[in-house]
């Protein structure tokens, strides 16, 4: 398994200049079919908004870690031997 | 044949009887004989409705056949098929039987055409599921277990109460769409008692409380049946009720949030059947055709991507003996299929184009916009990012990368690896050919998935999703810890109310009430008596006295005469006697 250990040892660098242009990429895509192109047709007026997949996974990844992590864990983790 | 097809789900159920009997070998082979021919008879099942008895005057009906029954059909034995291979190396009897009872009385729930052939079915799946948690054998599993299975007894007797009123109110136990019944008593019973096996929260927490618990082979069997049978039943019976659509979507995003939370990787897991069930709910709620359409593939891809991911679970907890991923990490040098075949069945549930996820997910949410409901279609989405994040990046990162955890670890028995492989085969071509699962949906599909918008829109919510973790990944890292949910309120709440009867209401009850009771009742009630009782000696006493005194003065004088002597009676005898003589001579 040589190319997965060559996937997992890409340097920081690299990755890091790989991932923001996929991001661009698929961001700008978006943008450039729905809005330019118009070559979606949504249910919502929302879904029309400018690289709408690309703002609401943002928002929708934020909102889970913050309400999950930040807010419900530090009142609802107990230690394993709670119930015991 | 065709008049009388062979009931799959019987075949499975006296099929166990079996097992016990058989060698090794003969036992692997005659398993998936089993199931094979299970799979082959659903698939050449004609629509129709066959097996109809009539009983008391009811008629009972173990197969109807049509495209909804056939569907899950399919799956369910295929799902067996799958993982009967994963357990190929397991030993023990009871799982193999109490898998195939289970399987059984899934499928005829399934194809079930009336309420009490249903509902007998549905008891039976509850009793055979509860094993394979208890055939972990350890002591935490016989109490989750217990607890398991009592919150189902539960719940089957509140639909057993639904079941009577809606047959006492329309005189026919057919199993049809209830909601021309909606707003009565037995329709939210029947609703409740579904809604109990589809997990829906708040009386959801027996399944992250029970599944992770499973032994390693049953939590991928366990993961297939329960829920989605009621997804089944709640399709057949409750297509369009408001509440199932607010519930569903509430509960795809309440699984993420508790997944996102977690560190026992098989919980994650569990948390994302709540989660995914939560799709299914929620296309049935909203009830148009390509909802329920959608609810349907979702079930169908549901079933083998879910059952591919606690397979790959399962076989890091029978490798490394724990599932925690706080000491987890670092597997992918030492067990890279099993991280392949895992990763694709994370990116089939987040549902990532050309996976079998996409193809139905998509489907549902297509259905909330077809419906114009923007918040179904916003809670969707939101738990398609959140499954991404939890499952795709955060259990893959911390089970298989991250830290090195120095598990002493292989790649699992070939069999295991064999079972991932087809389950990972199946996920991708459901995903790259959807029209071979959309050809058996109830509903005619006038549905396509890859659209530049719907492809584009999925691939920019996961890829931004990715952002997210990147930026909060210090907040990301699972701690050693358990989460509290709705099973407080059993495991912990009914001690303290307990507790609080014992040492607030109890002690109140008997200062208090105790006090105000001996007041308002216990004297005045001691004051009436008093004076009955003066009364009754007065009058009552009196009256006996003076009986018992006569008595006793005549008694006196008769003691005279009362001597105890034989030779004072006999004297009296023979002057009675004279005096009798006397008499009869003078008259």
């Amino acid at each position: 398994m040589n190319w997965l250990n060559r996937i997992v040892n890409t340097d920081k660098i690299t990755a890091k200049r790989l991932f923001i242009i996929a991001l661009v990429l698929i961001a700008g895509l978006e943008v450039i079919t729905v809005n330019i192109l118009h070559l979606g047709h949504g249910h919502f007026w929302f879904e029309n908004l400018p690289a709408f997949g690309s703002g609401y996974g943002f928002i929708s990844c934020l909102l889970i870690i913050i309400l999950a992590k930040f807010i419900l864990a530090p009142l609802l983790g107990k230690k394993e031997d709670y119930y015991d | 044949m065709i008049d009388y097809p062979i009931h799959p789900g019987l075949l499975l159920i006296f099929g166990a009887a079996l097992i016990p009997f058989l060698k090794e070998q003969v036992k692997k082979v005659y398993l998936l004989a089993l199931l094979g021919v299970a799979f082959c008879i659903c698939a050449l099942l004609p629509q129709g409705v066959y097996g109809c008895f009539s009983i008391l005057g009811y008629n009972l009906t173990f197969l109807r056949v049509d495209k909804l029954s056939l569907l899950f059909s399919y799956v369910f034995t295929l799902a067996g098929l799958i993982g009967f291979i994963y357990a190929l190396h397991v030993k023990d009897d009871l799982q193999h039987i109490a898998a195939l009872i289970y399987m059984g009385s899934a499928l005829g729930v399934v194809f079930a055409g009336d309420f009490l052939v249903l509902f007998v079915f549905w008891e039976i799946m509850a009793f055979a599921s509860v094993c394979l948690v208890w055939a972990n054998r350890t002591e935490e599993s016989i109490k989750a277990g217990f607890r398991y299975l009592l919150v189902h007894i539960f719940g089957g007797i509140l639909l057993l109460a639904g079941i009577m009123l809606q047959i006492s109110e329309t005189g026919s136990i057919a199993f049809n769409s209830l909601m021309n019944l909606k707003g009565g008593l037995s329709f939210y019973l029947i609703m409740f008692g579904f809604m109990l096996n589809a997990a829906v929260p708040p009386i959801h927490a027996w399944l992250p409380d029970a599944y992770p618990r499973a032994t390693v082979t049953g939590a991928v069997f366990m993961s297939a049946y329960t829920t989605k049978s009621a997804v089944y039943v709640l399709i057949r019976g409750f297509s369009g009720e408001e509440l199932l659509m607010i519930l569903g979507s509430i509960m795809a995003v309440y699984g993420v949030i508790y997944a996102t939370m977690e560190n026992n990787g098989r919980r994650l897991l569990a948390y994302h059947i709540v989660s995914q069930v939560g799709f299914m709910v929620c296309g049935i709620g909203i009830g148009n055709e390509t909802a329920i359409n959608g609810a349907s593939a979702h079930a169908f891809a549901h079933i083998i991507y879910k059952g591919l991911l606690f397979m790959g679970a399962g076989a890091v907890l029978y490798m490394a003996g724990t599932i925690k991923l706080t000491e987890l990490g670092g597997l992918y040098k030492k067990m890279p299929l099993t991280m392949i075949f895992f990763v694709i069945g994370g990116l089939s549930i987040a549902g990532v184009p050309l996976m079998s996820g996409f193809v139905s997910k998509s489907m549902t949410i297509t259905g909330a916009g077809e419906s114009h409901n923007a918040f179904a279609f916003l809670m969707l989405t939101l738990a398609s990012s959140g499954t991404f994040l939890s499952i795709v990046l955060k259990m893959t990162y911390y089970m298989f990368f991250g830290k090195e955890s120095n598990l002493d670890v292989t790649e699992p028995p070939k069999n295991m690896l064999v079972a991932m492989a087809i389950a990972s085969a199946i996920c991708i071509v459901i995903g790259c050919y959807p029209q071979i699962l959309y050809v058996h949906l109830p509903y005619p599909v006038n549905y396509h998935p890859y659209t530049i918008q719907h492809v584009l829109s999925a691939l920019g919510l996961f890829a931004f999703t990715i952002l997210g973790f990147v930026m909060l990944f210090k907040k990301m890292a699972p701690k050693d810890v358990i989460n509290l949910d709705t099973d407080w309120f059993y495991r912990k709440g009914a001690g303290v109310v307990m507790n609080v009867i014992n040492k607030k209401i109890a002690p109140f009850e008997y200062n208090f009430i105790g006090e105000v009771y001996e007041w308002l009742i216990q004297k005045p009630v001691l004051k009436v008596a008093g004076f009955i009782g003066v009364f009754d000696r007065r009058v009552f006493d009196r009256l006996s006295d003076s009986l018992a005194e006569t008595v006793t003065s005549l008694s006196e004088v008769l003691r005279v005469i009362q001597t105890g002597k034989a030779h004072d009676y006999a004297f009296g005898v023979v002057i009675g006697l004279c005096v009798a003589v006397v008499i009869i001579i003078l008259l």
